[in-house]
């Protein structure tokens, strides 16, 4: 009998949990695409220290044992090192954004990119002895430094030129609805000077908007030249970023007019 | 005799009452018993996990970079401390993207 109420409970537990599971939202399942390449880091930094400490002892003692060792550690490190790039690169086509015309060089290189190194994880994984992965690890560093290296600089340019394009559109909307309300208003309010802070903020953003369109132009072309493009870009969405805050606070200022 | 004589027949005689303090009810076996609870607490614990899962999904944060603005149209009014909010979060905004520095890794691997 107590075998039979023992039974029942355990049903029940899992039953439960089952439903526990079943019920979270899918995207709790796979971590965000920070976590992921913060957790690969943390593990390749780890496999990378066994790495070193392997091959000191292959070095030292020769024996087959020890090779053995190396190789096993070696090929961890390798899977995460490029677990640990491909999940950077994954992150990178988060920040970016979704498709747009301003970052279609960076949405392709990015996919470009990833597909590489997923092939190269591919490699890694079949190769069976030493020198096969050596041989893959040569190529995964011509690649880096040929390609990526060189790509991965102008990343945060297109994520700042997301940004600030998102920020332009919402003080665009605001400075529109403060139109509005200026004309709407009573007698009694000072509009002439809220008209003329209006006129300055959008004055402002107008700049600002102008300064996106050139980063946006250069980061277009960058193809040719990242190492350019990506400093132009930062020069231009850095003043394009003052412009922004300079028009922000005349906005600001206004709504502080209109309720005083 | 048809059945609808025989009706009125029963009709005409005195009605009889029968009183009853109890009705006997039909014994619950322990068996009965182990079935009925475990599924009394199952549904509970059921109903429980879905409203805990419901109100979970209702909030969404940005786990990545709360800082972090997205492109898509913003409400049409914000009300002031929104709007002071979002100036410092521009404010705030670092150009180097420090997340997306290139990743630490060592290239050469040799023996």
């Amino acid at each position: 009998m107590l075998h039979f109420i023992s039974v029942k409970i355990l049903l029940t537990i899992i039953l439960v949990l089952f439903s526990w599971k079943a019920a979270q939202p899918a995207h709790s399942q796979a971590p965000a695409p920070y976590d992921a390449y913060v957790k690969n880091l943390s593990s390749y930094r780890e496999a990378h220290d066994l790495y070193l400490k392997a091959r000191k002892s292959y070095q030292q003692f020769g024996t087959l044992k020890s090779k053995t060792d190396a190789e096993v550690a070696t090929k961890t490190m390798l899977i995460l090192r490029s677990e640990t790039v491909i999940s950077f690169l994954q992150l990178a086509q988060e920040r970016v954004g979704e498709q747009a015309d301003y970052n279609l060089y960076a949405k392709d290189t990015l996919y470009t990119e990833v597909s590489y190194y997923q092939q190269n994880l591919e490699g890694i994984k079949l190769a069976s002895s030493l020198e096969n992965l050596l041989i893959i690890s040569d190529n995964f560093q011509k690649h880096y430094l040929e390609s990526t290296s060189k790509f991965i600089p102008i990343v945060p340019q297109f994520v700042n030129l997301r940004l600030l394009i998102g920020y332009a559109n919402f003080l665009n909307q605001q400075s529109l609805l403060y139109s509005d309300r200026i004309s709407g208003l009573p007698n009694d309010k000072p509009k002439e000077e809220l008209t003329k802070n209006l006129k300055d903020a959008n004055k402002s953003l107008e700049k600002a908007v102008s300064l996106i369109n050139l980063s946006s132009t250069s980061l277009a072309n960058a193809k040719d030249n990242p190492a350019k493009a990506s400093q132009s870009a930062r020069t231009n969405l850095s003043l394009a970023k003052e412009s922004i805050i300079k028009s922000h606070n005349y906005l600001v200022e206004i709504d502080t007019q209109i309720k005083r | 005799m048809s059945h609808l004589e025989q009706n009125f027949e029963t009709a005409d005689k005195p009605v009889e009452f029968i009183h009853k303090t109890s009705v006997p009810r039909p014994k619950k076996s322990l068996k009965d018993f182990l079935i009925i609870v475990p599924l009394i607490v199952f549904l509970g614990l059921l109903a429980v996990v879905v409203i805990l899962s419901k109100g979970n999904s209702a909030v969404t944060v940005n786990r990545t970079n709360p800082n972090e603005i997205s492109p898509s149209p913003a409400p049409a009014q914000l009300p002031e401390t929104e709007l002071a909010k979002s100036l410092d979060t521009l404010k705030n905004l670092n150009l180097l993207q420090p997340d997306l520095a290139p990743p630490p890794i060592d290239l050469k691997v040799q023996f």
